[in-house]
């Protein structure tokens, strides 16, 4: 039985392209599918077109005829062409190596065109892809709130916390006061006392010359350590003031410097020596809470960088303000071990820490980028330093900005 | 070998080792070709790797050796981003081939993706 026939029929009707060129890629035969869908006319053929010129890279010819003469055929080979109008194709292919009569090579074969298959598929990754990223993305601003609501909770603690220790400390300070005044006076009794009569037979009595000078020496120092606590408290409930962190308004950045040293002095007081280097510069406009969350970051993040090298010599961090055409400049230097040039990139991504493992978040930095770039419009970056440290700096725009 | 590099295995002209030297790093080295056939043997292995890696590493794919990637190849590339996504793992494309990188332009694929 002779089925050449049917299956002339199935070439010339069906759906998929049949093709045979010669040897050097030049098209012989391409059925009516193969010539609507590449766009060509039965008059491209008599004129000797090629077939390479419908293959999206050239070079895809070039390896499919490499394995057609090493193999002698190609069994589902992905290709991709692109019609004479330029619409892109992918297809199946098969083919193989047919020798004629007189010896010559010709290469007939059938592509299978799953374009639009290909198309669903790559739209559902494409698809897949950005829920992953809409994902992230969500799963990166709870942690941010979640982060921030920690910090707002903590802020209210201690703002409340040294509300009530504002209240015993103003009467310990008055009475502090007092006694002051009134050891001075016992101390002039005790001395006339001591000149009129003679003290040897009361017990003691030979020391008082040392304890009155001593309580003046305890009282002092007292009064000393009343004033940091006083100072402390006053820089909490001013670095810890709630409030809506859209609200904007005039704000002494040098003095928030200042509190947030005061806040932050157990984290480097053991392993560094602060230099202030703080310049006038205008009231900044800006959300006073959420700058004194990143110039706590960041002072906290150099004593920590300087702590990583491990020294037993004190680093230093250095801490510059300075207004430049209106904008403020803020940075802070450390001598720590400075940014490897593989993590720069990542510095202020979510969740990515140098830090050892329960030290940081790794949410410190991207909260500072959070604040300064997408709050404030200004900007936040970080060089290293010579010879070592890292330096961050971030600028705010001026009022008029 | 080296205790941080695996021996290369082969599915149907697709050969895959893992290199852990760098700290923080996993990159495996794909050489070849990743074809409609063998891609699934790829994703699987890609698979087994994420799930078994800890968060926040890199995953760098090394293809200075893979010569050509099917559509169905790169149908297994968004699905292994997707998966390192999940993780928190950042995923590298690393010395790719001309040739396979002009593949994901044409198909529009190369924003999702970092180029080292």
């Amino acid at each position: 039985m002779d089925y050449s026939a049917g299956f002339s029929k199935l070439i010339y009707n069906s759906n998929i392209l049949f093709y045979v060129t010669n040897g050097d890629g030049t098209i012989l035969f391409l059925n009516t599918f193969g010539q609507k869908l590449l766009g060509i006319t039965p008059e491209d053929i008599v004129d000797g077109i090629n077939s390479i010129s419908f293959y999206a890279d050239p070079e895809d010819k070039n390896d499919l005829d490499s394995i057609l003469k090493s193999k002698k055929s190609v069994f589902d080979i992905e290709i991709r062409m692109k019609s004479k109008d330029g619409r892109l194709i992918t297809g199946h292919e098969y083919g193989y190596i047919q020798k004629t009569e007189k010896g010559e090579e010709l290469i007939c074969g059938l592509i299978n065109d799953i374009s639009d298959f290909i198309e669903l598929n790559l739209s559902t990754a494409r698809l897949n892809i950005e829920m992953a990223e809409t994902n992230q993305k969500l799963q990166d601003a709870y942690n941010t709130m979640a982060q921030q609501e920690k910090m707002a909770t903590i802020g209210e603690l201690a703002a409340g916390v040294a509300h009530e220790i504002n209240n015993p400390l103003g009467f310990i300070k008055s009475n502090s006061r007092s006694m002051t005044k009134y050891m001075e006076m016992i101390t002039v009794v005790f001395k006339q006392i001591s000149e009129k009569y003679s003290l040897k037979e009361i017990e003691n009595a030979d020391k008082m010359d040392f304890i009155l000078s001593d309580i003046k020496e305890v009282l002092e120092e007292n009064g000393d350590g009343l004033n940091r606590i006083a100072k402390i408290t006053e820089s909490l409930k001013r670095f810890a003031r709630m409030g809506d962190e859209d609200v904007k308004s005039d704000f002494d950045l040098n003095q928030a410097v200042l509190d947030t040293l005061n806040i932050a002095k157990i984290q480097y007081k053991y392993i560094a020596d602060i230099k202030l280097d703080l310049g006038e510069i205008p009231p900044v406009y800006c959300n006073g809470d959420s700058i004194n969350q990143v110039l706590l970051n960041l002072i906290v993040n150099a004593a920590h960088a300087i702590e990583m090298l491990g020294s037993k010599e004190r680093g230093v961090i250095v801490i510059k303000t300075s207004s430049d055409n209106g904008s403020i400049k803020f940075s802070v230097c450390d001598s720590g071990p400075g940014v490897e040039d593989s993590v720069a990139h990542k510095l202020f991504d979510p969740f990515f820490t140098t830090k050892e493992v329960g030290k940081g978040t790794g949410l410190g930095l991207s909260l500072c980028y959070d604040i300064i770039v997408q709050k404030h419009k200004g900007k936040i970056w970080f060089e290293n330093c010579t010879p070592g440290g890292a330096r961050f700096i971030f600028t705010l725009p001026g009022k008029a900005e | 070998m080296a205790d941080n590099l695996t021996e290369e295995i082969e599915f149907d002209g697709l050969f895959l080792s893992i290199d852990t030297t760098l700290p923080n790093k996993i990159t495996v080295n794909v050489k070849g070709r990743l074809e409609t056939a063998n891609s699934i043997h790829f994703l699987n292995f890609m698979t087994e790797l994420i799930n078994s890696s800890v968060t926040g590493v890199d995953l760098i794919l090394a293809m200075a050796d893979l010569y050509y990637v099917s559509s169905t190849g790169i149908g297994a590339f968004t699905t292994i981003l997707v998966n390192t996504k999940k993780k928190n793992i950042q995923l590298y494309f690393k010395d790719m081939q001309p040739k396979v990188l002009s593949v994901l332009e044409l198909l529009g694929f190369t924003a999702f993706f970092k180029f080292i």
